[in-house]
């Protein structure tokens, strides 16, 4: 079972499209896996035929499980339960003091360990690559030298490159998955012998940082709710694991700080009369705070940015996500350029990807790329909150509902409709006066729109 | 893999100066020097009515006369001693060494008297000799006429070790070798002396230790020496067709080495492989590499690799001979290995 994504322990094997016993070529799509975050065809690694399935459709596999073996044209698949050899297996292992089956030992008589004769070349040969020969299997009756290769060949030729517990990794793929906060053990390599190399912690960390929320949505897998009586264990979705696990990450990793500020909505309510009785399209506050979001964003470049590999990188484009909640999870679609759209055009897409997230259809490029996020729980009646902050963003901006209050005005109480507006930074990437900056153009925006237009 | 920017260096490059030969731009280094000073004359066999056998002096005894250009009987350890003595006491000496194979000979010369004087003297005495001499195989020259043994120098503190790769640089160098106050022994390759390039005119010197990149590029670091330069450069042009960009970078000196800006290639494309055409063993080769592993550790990608001549004498056998040096096949098929296209 191949790793596709950081952090990913196991994968459903969605289809077979080769049965036991096709020929396959190298290339050829082979089997569908979903992961957390999507559907994914596999291509095979070798020529050969598939043989020794193990995993029938349907079946969650642990990242690196052997689940079928492409064999070459006459091999005999190996046994299924175990990769020593059964003659092995059948007797009782050998005691810790007896001769290990090192190459020198084992090219005598053949000891206790040793399943197969070997040949003087073939020892000297597995010595070099430090092979444990009784793991072998001859293709004639002894190991020869083109045993040794083939089975050093196999080992190189599955999964993640290892040597000694240790992860073959370049000293550059080292440093930016250290950088980074990878466990290069989750990683596949592409370099030589299967290490990891700079590109493969390149492409990890392209696939999920761009999407550090949510995923596309998966077909659920199949388990259902398990209850004792006492308590029900909820099955969940693979939207719902990642949106725990990249939480948690955020939550465990982002220095948090808040800032919290009461708006006074009156203008905007206005606003939103005035626009929307002359548009065709349905236009919500949403629109509004994603609009004059983008415009302060504008002019506070370092809250549009983001932490990469230890450094602040400033975007160029203002793309902002919004949390849209979804019965399986969270998901974030994002708005491109929300402070160049105009106020038609941004109703119109965020609708449109709103839409799609709740019906399940939205494609990963419109989850990728987000710089900045809005979550607007005003509609459900909360009046403040705190948000966690979506890696690698710098922050997120928390809405609550609009709400009249008696607030002073020229030193009489009045009554106005409020709005409170709260700021969770990244505190790496920003701090407390350059982010209370920012959310004083925003509230002085949303005070007075017509300042955005200056 | 994406960029294919090709940028020249402005050695390379020197639009508008004439071509002329690396021979030619020898001997002009050092007519120009012998006429700025009076101190500078030239000892070795062959060099004055032959103008040396690789006729890279041709002309320079009718200029300057049997005073300057002297013709010295076969005696390498003894012209080497004489170049060390004529420097002690305030000449500016120019020895040649025909085939750099017999470099052997002028070793306690070199290495012990040489290289030694200015330190154990106190800083009273300097040494100001030019040892010059070639190297390089495929000449069909045999095992005793082919060997690059410039790191031999290159071992002993106290001497300078340049390696010319181009006219230009062979021009600049030469002079700067003539003008320092230390021993330098500068080694030029036989099968460069035809090869043309821009050299300006008159006056200019170019500064030891100053690595210069011949060609940039992104994906693998080049570092070459010698006519392994031209070797490196063809090879990049190679890589360029299969989407690799390979940044050539010319260390110039082996001592002083430049190893700022080799490691500094070598953070920026992640990917280094050394090329010198003396053996690969204990070599120049080893040398640069363990520089690149210590310098660019955390940035490289792939390990670093060497190519040198092969630890064999260098055969007689044209067709053997050729496969003992590295060629741009052989470094194109191990930069493409090193940058995963097989």
């Amino acid at each position: 079972m191949p790793a596709l994504g950081m952090n990913q322990e196991t994968g459903t094997l969605l289809r077979w499209l080769k049965a036991e016993g096709d020929t396959v070529k190298k290339g050829e799509p082979l089997m569908e896996v979903a992961t957390d975050k999507t559907d994914v065809e596999i291509e095979a690694n070798a020529d050969g035929v598939l043989g020794n399935v193990t995993a029938q459709e349907g079946d969650e596999v642990p990242v690196g499980h052997v689940i079928a073996q492409i064999l070459a044209p006459g091999e005999t698949p190996k046994p299924k339960a175990a990769p020593a050899p059964k003659a092995a297996a059948a007797t009782p292992s050998p005691a810790p003091t007896s001769a290990p089956s090192t190459a020198s030992s084992a090219g005598a008589t053949g000891g206790a360990a040793v399943a197969h004769p070997i040949s003087p070349v073939a020892a000297r040969v597995a010595a070099e690559h430090g092979v444990d020969v009784s793991q072998i299997q001859p293709a004639g009756s002894r190991i020869q030298k083109e045993d040794v290769l083939a089975f050093v060949a196999a080992q190189a030729g599955t999964g993640t490159g290892a040597a000694n517990g240790r992860v073959l990794a370049s000293p550059k793929a080292r440093r930016l998955a250290q950088e980074a906060g990878l466990d290069l053990a989750t990683l596949t390599g592409s370099g030589p012998e299967n290490a990891v190399i700079a590109a493969d912690v390149a492409a990890a960390l392209a696939a999920t940082v761009d999407a550090p929320a949510a995923g596309q949505v998966a077909a659920s897998a199949a388990a259902t709710a398990v209850s004792d009586g006492e308590q029900t264990t909820i099955p969940m979705s693979r939207m719902w694991k990642v949106m725990a696990q990249r939480l948690t990450e955020s939550w465990t990793t982002v220095p948090h700080f808040y800032l919290a500020r009461d708006v006074e909505a009156t203008r905007l309510i206005a606003w939103r009369k005035d626009l929307q009785a002359r548009s065709t399209v349905k236009i919500t506050y949403t629109d509004l705070l994603v609009k004059l979001t983008g415009a302060a964003l504008r002019e506070h470049p370092r809250v549009n940015a983001a932490w990469h590999n230890g450094e602040i990188v400033e975007n160029t484009h203002v793309h902002i996500g919004l949390a849209v909640a979804e019965e399986d999870g969270l998901l974030v679609p994002v708005l491109r350029d929300a402070d160049r759209l105009r106020l038609g055009e941004l109703a119109t897409r965020r609708a449109e990807l709103v839409q799609a997230a709740q019906g399940g259809k939205l494609p990963l490029e419109d989850l990728q790329g987000g710089t900045f996020t809005i979550s607007n729980l005003g509609m459900f009646g909360v009046d403040r909150f705190n948000a966690i902050v979506n890696p690698p963003q710098a922050g997120i901006l928390a809405v609550g509902r609009m709400v009249d209050k008696v607030v002073p005005v020229d030193g009489v109480p009045a009554v106005r409709t409020m709005m409170n507006l709260t700021l969770s930074c990244d505190h790496r990437i920003v701090d407390g006066a350059r982010a209370a900056q920012f959310l004083d153009t925003l509230a002085a925006y949303l005070e007075e729109p017509l300042r955005a237009l200056e | 893999m994406s960029t294919h920017e090709v940028v020249f260096s402005k050695s390379v490059r020197n639009e508008g100066a004439r071509e002329i030969t690396f021979a030619q731009a020898v001997r002009e280094a050092l007519a120009e020097e012998m006429t700025r000073d009076a101190r500078v004359f030239i000892i070795g066999e062959d060099v004055a009515e032959a103008g040396t056998v690789f006729k890279v002096l041709t002309g320079l005894v009718d200029e300057f006369g049997t005073d300057r250009v002297i013709d010295s009987p076969i005696s390498e350890a003894g012209i080497a001693g004489l170049g060390v003595g004529a420097a002690i006491t305030g000449m500016r000496p120019v020895v040649d060494i025909m085939f750099g194979d017999f470099i052997t000979l002028t070793m306690d010369q070199m290495v012990n008297q040489a290289a030694k004087t200015h330190y154990m003297s106190g800083g009273k005495l300097t040494v100001p000799m030019v040892l010059r001499t070639t190297l390089g195989a495929t000449r069909r020259s045999a095992a005793q006429h082919s060997q690059s043994l410039h790191v031999w120098f290159s071992h002993v503190p106290g001497l300078k070790v340049v390696v010319p790769s181009t006219p230009y640089d062979a021009k600049g160098l030469l002079k700067t070798a003539i003008r320092d106050d230390n021993p330098v022994a500068i080694f030029e390759d036989k099968m460069l002396y035809q090869s043309k390039g821009p050299v300006p005119e008159g006056e200019y010197t170019i500064p030891f230790g100053q690595a210069d990149v011949k060609r940039t590029g992104t994906d693998i670091t080049l570092v070459a020496t010698s006519s392994m330069v031209q070797v490196a450069l063809a090879a990049a042009e190679q890589l360029f067709e299969l989407g690799i960009s390979a940044e050539v970078v010319d260390p110039r000196t082996t001592v002083p080495l430049d190893k700022a800006t080799i490691i500094e290639s070598a953070k920026k494309t992640s990917r280094a492989i050394v090329l010198d055409e003396g053996y690969e063993a204990y070599g120049v080769t080893a040398e640069i590499a363990s520089v690149i592993a210590d310098g660019a550790f955390y940035y490289l990608d792939a390990p670093v690799k060497r190519m040198g001549a092969m630890d064999v004498p260098v055969p007689f056998s044209p067709v053997l001979e050729d496969v003992t040096v590295p060629t741009p096949k052989g470094l194109v098929d191990l930069a493409k290995t090193l940058c995963g296209q097989v």
